[in-house]
């Protein structure tokens, strides 16, 4: 944790990434209101600061009158859940896969990229629909739908470094010596993919995130009254004109968050990595 | 080599049976086609004759074998809302989505490739930091909003680009852009970190001590080897931008296959929506063999066996 | 009846007068000039008889005639019939005009009417408007220009179906194949059709010889702008002259523009929310219904969230159908009443229902749904509201089964009269919100086959006191349709969503 010190992005990337959540957690004691508590006399107000703005609504109200700050710390929890949830489903199943097939090869490598291929020939949109239609649109959906569909980008990249590591030396003269395959794959494997994963995934987060924005576009996200960020932004952007901060400032909150996680995602591969901090 | 390829063919063949059972099933579970297009008023028995008219009162497996007899022989039936062959009408589609999505990659890689490679060679340098800078705003920016903050900039603002439709290069350029900004991001990062990667291994260390100039080492050892990953999701990209380009096509109101999509999903248009999934499955399997012919040629040691 | 009828025809005859007066100027000069339409989706089908949704109809009124027409005004008058009368309870004389013929030079005749009104009847076929069609026995030909339609059952509403139906050209339909009759109408409308390259651009051309007399503009394109902000944005670049549905909160911003206008029209779309008793006892209780009601302040809606474009209405029903009885007060906004009425009937905690909502239907469809939400919630009236996408919620509410405790939706009306909703919502299909009343269904059925406009008139005042009273829809709002027009257009939109481009002309 030396770098840290002397990382100072790092650093205050990590604090501001700490505040996010912790603001996600605590936005109850936060918020100033409740997050469904609408008004529409007081809707699409500017911010407080602008001229038209309501003293006690900082950052302005939504199309139904609703606390834009209140809605934006409650909807960091959805959305940060939602990534992070989805993107552990992903690397859980896309690790595992990728690096079954890459180990093994032959039949079973055959087995999981026909399945791989299956999966990423079904649009990622008919599934949604599909869930959307059967199950109904929920959180809980949402996360499944995204973490079960997303595997295959990891399971690619992970096979694809697998393949190529199984033909090194060091695996090969393990494997002649006898070592076991799981102590293998986790010992000598593993952590030659946890830059290319945790990249990857640092990545995903944030494409969750967006995602489940472009979902709300398309009318299928995480349906209201939860507020979800990218939900915001979808809802907005009909006002861009009118009503600028009911999209821009939710954008923003994608655009902080997204930042600092790829800022920490990039010290802590550094930090993983001692090839790297060599070079 | 041949055998590999002919073995590979035998598998996509599987593969395609699978995803035509599960796409038959699944869209068939998420709503009935005929009620859709009927008025409010229309009484049960109107729906139920329409669904006998339109053959979806059999039961379902003779209705996926007829499917399936009928596709063998290249009839993908017929669109329920169009009255279009509905392979024809996916086909049709794709000129303008295969000029789009071109364009998108295009201006993907034309950003990513050169600026991922100079990030990686001066790491935290100015160049560096624009590039993050730059690969956050892509990823960070929802796609349909920067379309919308585009046409408002460029068409309406400025006048200077159509607002959306198709027709020249001037209807490609916000649409391109808009659909090709992700994409340059996660190529430029991923690309940047793969390429340090590999800069820091042993060999390029070696090569470098033997006195290679930086240029050779970079261009003839480290990128070759750094392309592996980006290879590979360059291919996974080009799968997903068919994804950013339903939301694209919406926006901008580009007639292609991803706004059909989103239309027969909507309208739940059986026949065009099977067509539609068995096309890109195909499309997937045939950029997949290329992605892992590709790697046999990026890395040697991997044995296509 | 026969007075009526000729009192009818006279008001008729001289509407055409008008409007051949009106309509002369434009056919003393060549058709010139193009217009380019933008609308929400593109046509599904160009077959009048393959396609139910107001886009496809919007542009197809441009290509097809009806047999009778609905004025602006919603008056009926003659179109491709010169006159309508009642030969008997069930038979219907309609003379046709002469000298009309199809773009493709064929000319219009009785064969064409019969085969028009017959074609969707066959089980085969699968025609989404079959069902109303259904109420059609058979059609005589009397000779070239006179047919008789007859009725299963005595149909006040004929006149208004007819003022629906598009004519087709028998010769034409019957020698292609139904690829190409949906992609390559012939009809005998103010427009030919020229080319459709499907979401991207609907192409038609004046009909010189069009009966009503030359169309003043030559060229028109509509093309289809899914998105709202770049329907807007298309408009305010000068790429296309005419957008609809323009969002209210948009409005102002668009009349604005010193180039742009705004051109708004009540529609016949109301929307209400439907109160299943059967899935909820609760809401099986007309003093929770009416509480429901009173706890519902339309009026904040329409003037914060529509900017005012939208009609409180009392009774589901829309101003300008035949039928609503406009003395009836809506309910007011009385919270305190509604509390009174749940504790009255023994939820004096408040009560807790589901409720099913579209969205990416109607304007601002799923803000009304969570606008409804937070008032009811004021007075302990909790709902679990589901947004549904359009095709989920629709699918739902065929089934019937699916639907929770109550649905929002919206309901526009084809005939402009109160039999649509009336029967199709109460009547005939009594399991989409489990509303069994047999005093109502009596009204309407006696209703449906009066051929005396004053009794069907009484018995609907009748039947909207019943739904009043016992609310099984809590009613909301009428919507208005907001167009952007270029202001050099001279045009006034309808309130059934149609485009008649021949009424169109440039000032400049």
């Amino acid at each position: 944790m030396a770098s840290l010190r002397s990382n100072p992005v790092a650093l205050v990337s990590l604090i501001v990434m700490v505040a996010i959540l912790v603001a996600a957690v605590a936005a109850p004691y936060l918020a100033p209101y409740d997050p469904a508590a609408q008004s529409l006399r007081l809707r699409l107000r500017p911010p407080a600061w602008l001229p038209g703005g309501e003293p006690g609504y900082l950052l302005g109200t939504d199309a139904l009158g609703r606390d834009m700050l209140t809605r934006i710390l409650y909807g960091a929890r959805v959305s940060i859940l939602v990534g992070v949830l989805a993107v552990a489903i992903q690397t859980l199943i896309g690790v595992g896969v990728g690096l079954i097939a890459g180990f093994y090869g032959g039949a079973i490598d055959n087995v999981f990229m026909r399945i791989a291929d299956v999966q990423q020939a079904i649009p990622f949109l008919v599934l949604v629909v599909a869930v959307a239609a059967v199950l109904g649109p929920s959180f809980v959906n949402t996360v499944l739908i995204l973490g079960v569909t997303g595997w295959v980008t990891y399971g690619r990249v992970v096979r694809a470094q697998v393949l190529s590591l199984v033909q090194q030396e060091y695996v090969t003269a393990s494997r002649a010596l006898g070592g076991r395959d799981w102590r293998i794959m986790l010992l000598h494997l593993l952590p030659n993919l946890v830059a290319p994963i945790t990249v990857v995934a640092t990545l995903t987060i944030s494409a969750m995130i967006l995602i489940e924005a472009s979902l709300s576009f398309l009318g299928l996200g995480v349906p209201p009254p939860t507020p979800t960020w990218g939900g915001m932004v979808a809802d907005g952007r009909n006002y861009l004109v009118t009503a600028w901060w009911v999209s821009v400032f939710p954008g923003c909150a994608i655009f902080v968050t997204v930042l600092v996680i790829n800022l920490v995602g990039d010290w802590l591969r550094e930090a993983l990595d001692p090839t790297l901090r060599r070079g | 080599m041949k055998a590999y390829i002919a073995r590979r063919l035998l598998y996509a063949a599987f593969v395609l049976l699978g995803v035509s059972i599960i796409v038959f099933f699944l869209v068939r579970l998420t709503g009935d086609p005929a009620g859709l297009m009927m008025p409010l008023d229309a009484t049960a028995e109107d729906v139920a004759r329409m669904r006998r008219a339109l053959g979806f009162d059999r039961p379902l497996p003779i209705q996926y074998a007829d499917f399936l007899i009928r596709a063998v022989q290249g009839d993908f039936g017929t669109s329920i809302r169009h009255q279009q062959p509905a392979m024809g009408m996916v086909l049709g589609r794709l000129p303008a989505t295969l000029q789009l999505m071109g364009m998108a990659l295009f201006v993907a890689l034309i950003i990513a490739v050169p600026l991922g490679i100079l990030s990686a060679l001066y790491p935290n340098s100015f160049i560096d930091r624009f590039g993050v800078v730059m690969a956050l705003v892509g990823q960070a920016v929802p796609n349909f909003f920067l379309g919308i903050v585009l046409i408002l900039f460029f068409s309406v603002q400025m006048n200077l680009l159509p607002s959306s439709g198709r027709g020249g290069i001037e209807h490609l350029l916000l649409p391109a852009v808009t659909l090709g900004t992700a994409s340059a991001a996660f190529i430029n990062r991923l690309l940047r970190s793969s390429l340090r990667e590999v800069l820091g291994t042993d060999y390029i260390r070696t090569a470098r001590a033997k006195g290679r100039s930086r240029r050779e080492i970079v261009f003839h050892h480290a990128l070759r080897n750094a392309a592996i990953p980006v290879v590979t999701v360059i291919g996974l990209q080009i799968v997903q931008l068919v994804g950013g380009a339903i939301v694209t096509e919406t926006v901008f109101a580009y007639p292609g296959a991803g706004l059909l999509l989103v239309q027969s999903l909507g309208n739940r248009d059986i026949p065009v929506i099977q067509a539609f999934v068995l096309l890109i499955a195909v499309v997937v399997i045939v950029v997949n063999l290329v992605i892992d012919l590709l790697y046999g040629w990026l890395d040697p040691r991997i044995s296509l066996t | 009846m026969e007075v009526l009828l000729n009192a009818r025809r006279l008001f008729t005859a001289s509407l055409v007068l008008i409007s051949a007066t009106f309509l002369g100027f434009a056919a003393a000069q060549a058709p010139e000039g193009r217009i380019v339409i933008a609308q929400g989706t593109d046509a599904a089908s160009l077959d009048p008889q393959l396609q139910n949704d107001a886009f496809s109809t919007s542009i197809l009124a441009n290509v097809f005639d009806t047999l009778i027409y609905r004025n602006a005004d919603l008056g009926l008058e003659p179109g491709l019939a010169t006159s309508w009368e009642l030969l008997d309870d069930t038979t219907w004389r309609v003379t046709l005009r002469e000298g009309v013929t199809f773009h493709d030079g064929e000319p219009f005749s009785a064969e064409d009417v019969k085969f028009s009104l017959e074609r969707p009847l066959a089980a085969d076929f699968g025609s989404p408007l079959a069902g109303r069609f259904a109420i059609i026995a058979g059609v005589d030909i009397v000779d070239e220009f006179t047919v008789d339609v007859r009725t299963t059952s005595p149909y006040p509403l004929l006149p208004a179906r007819l003022s629906e139906w598009f004519m087709l050209s028998k010769v034409y339909v019957e020698a292609t194949d139904q690829a190409t009759l949906s992609i390559n109408p012939v009809g005998t409308g103010a427009y030919e059709f020229v080319e459709w390259v499907k979401d991207e651009r609907l192409v038609l051309r004046a009909n010189e010889g069009y009966w009503r007399g030359t169309p003043s503009i030559l060229d028109v394109t509509f093309r289809p702008i899914p998105e709202l902000s770049t329907r807007v944005a298309a408009l305010q670049s000068g790429d296309v002259d005419l957008i609809t549905n323009v969002p209210a909160f948009r409005q102002a911003e668009v009349d604005g523009n010193a180039n742009l206008d705004v051109r708004t029209v009540p529609s016949t779309f109301f929307q209400y929310v439907a109160l299943d008793g059967t899935k909820n006892p609760v809401l099986d209780d007309v003093r929770v219904r009416q509480a429901i009601q009173y706890a519902t302040n339309v009026e904040e809606i329409v003037e914060f969230l529509f900017d005012g474009a939208a009609e409180r209405i009392a009774v589901p029903l829309a101003f300008g159908t035949f039928g609503l009885d406009e003395s009836i007060e809506p309910y007011p906004y009385d919270p305190e009443r509604a509390r009174e009425l749940l504790a009255e009937a023994g939820y004096p905690d408040g009560i807790r229902f589901a409720m099913d909502a579209p969205v990416g239907r109607y304007a601002q469809d799923k803000e009304t749904a969570e606008a409804l939400v937070g008032q009811w919630s004021e007075v302990g009236i909790d709902v679990d509201l589901n947004i549904n996408e359009w095709s989920v919620q629709l699918t739902k509410y065929r089934a019937g089964t699916e639907l929770t405790d109550s649905h929002f939706m919206g309901w526009g009306t084809s005939t402009f009269d109160a039999d649509d909703v009336f029967f199709g919502g109460f009547v005939n299909q009594p399991t989409k919100n489990n509303y069994e009343n047999p005093e109502l269904s009596e009204l309407v059925l006696q209703a449906r086959t009066s051929l005396d406009p004053a009794e069907r008139e009484a018995l609907y005042g009748e039947a909207q006191r019943i739904l009043y009273e016992d609310v099984p829809w809590i009613t909301l709002f009428q919507q208005v349709d907001i167009y952007g027009v270029r202001d050099d257009l001279d045009w006034q939109p309808r309130p059934d969503q149609k485009i008649e481009v021949f009424t169109i002309s440039r000032t400049r």
